[in-house]
C-alpha cells in the first residue's frame, strides 16, 4: 500500500510539472495532438500507479518523452503554418449566407440538427438571423450573426 | 522558447538515459552469464546479488523474483535450477538490451 501511495504521490507531482510544461492550454481548449498527449499521460501514469510489478520507471520515461515530444510539436506548429494545417486542418465553413454546405457537413460529420442546436446555444433563434457557422480547429463552433438581426441574448 | 528547450534537454536525457541503462543491464547479464559458461558460478551469484536491486529499477519484478527464486535454489544446492537461472537473465538482457529487434 505504500508503494501505491508513493507511486500516486511520485505520479502526480510529475504529471503537475508535465501539465505547466506544456502549459494552460492543455487544461483549456485542446488541439488534436493535446487531446492524444493528455490520453496518453492519463493511461501511462495509471499503470505504475497501480501495477506494483511495473518499475516507476517504465511509466516516467514514456510520459517525459510523451510530454516533451508535444510542447514540440507545439513548437514547431507555432513557427510553420503548412505544419500546424497538417495537424490540426483549417476551420470548416458548415453554414454560409442561408444554407447548409452539404459536402463540409458530411466532412466534419456533423448533422444541421447540432448547428441548429449550437446556434440556439448562442442566443439565435432561428437561423435566419445567423450569416456563417464555422468548425474551428478546437472543434468548437463559431454563429456569426448577420449584420441587421441581434441574437436573443437571455435577458437582453 | 524556454519550455521548448527544456523538452529537447528532457527528451535528450531519456534518450541517453533509456540507451545507458539497455547496455548497462545487457553487459552485466552478459557477465554474468559468462561467469556461468566459466563455471564461476558463486561469482555469477553474488554478482547477481549486489546488482539486483540497481536492475529492478528498469526491470519487473516478476523477472527480477523468477532470477531470484533460481539463484536461491542453486545456493541451497539444487544443481538443476542453474539453466533457469541463466535462462531467466537471458529474458532481461533481451528485455532491456538497447536496440531495434522486436520493436513492432
Amino acid at each position: 500500500m505504500t508503494v501505491i501511495l508513493t507511486r500516486a504521490l511520485v505520479f502526480y507531482i510529475l504529471l503537475t510539472l508535465m501539465m505547466k510544461l506544456m502549459g494552460k492550454r492543455q487544461i483549456g481548449e485542446m488541439q488534436l495532438s493535446e487531446l492524444v498527449t493528455t490520453v496518453l499521460m492519463s493511461e501511462l501514469a495509471v499503470l505504475p500507479v497501480t501495477d506494483g510489478d511495473i518499475p516507476l520507471l517504465h511509466g516516467l520515461l514514456p510520459m517525459l518523452t510523451v510530454s516533451s515530444l508535444e510542447v514540440v510539436v507545439s513548437y514547431i506548429s507555432r513557427k510553420s503554418a503548412r505544419f500546424r494545417r497538417l495537424l490540426n486542418g483549417n476551420p470548416i465553413t458548415l453554414f454560409e449566407r442561408g444554407a447548409f454546405i452539404e459536402q463540409n457537413l458530411t466532412k466534419a460529420r456533423v448533422s444541421q440538427d447540432d448547428i441548429e442546436a449550437q446556434c440556439r446555444i448562442n442566443g439565435f433563434a432561428e437561423m435566419k438571423e445567423v450569416e456563417t457557422v464555422i468548425l474551428e480547429r478546437t472543434g468548437k463552433m463559431s454563429v456569426l450573426p448577420k449584420k441587421n438581426p441581434k441574437p436573443n441574448q437571455s435577458g437582453e | 522558447m524556454d519550455n521548448f528547450v527544456i523538452a529537447i534537454i528532457l527528451l535528450v536525457l531519456v534518450f541517453v538515459f533509456t540507451a545507458a541503462s539497455g547496455v548497462l543491464i545487457s553487459s552485466l547479464c552478459d557477465r554474468i552469464i559468462g561467469l556461468c559458461d566459466s563455471g564461476s558460478v558463486k561469482e555469477a551469484l553474488s554478482l547477481w546479488n549486489e546488482y539486483k536491486n540497481a536492475v529492478s529499477f528498469f526491470v519487473r519484478d516478476s523477472e527480477i523474483d523468477t532470477a531470484d527464486t533460481f539463484a536461491s535454489k542453486f545456493e541451497s544446492g539444487d544443481a538443476s535450477a542453474l539453466p533457469r537461472f541463466i535462462e531467466s537473465i537471458s529474458e532481461i538482457k533481451a528485455t532491456e538490451r538497447f536496440g531495434f529487434l522486436n520493436l513492432f
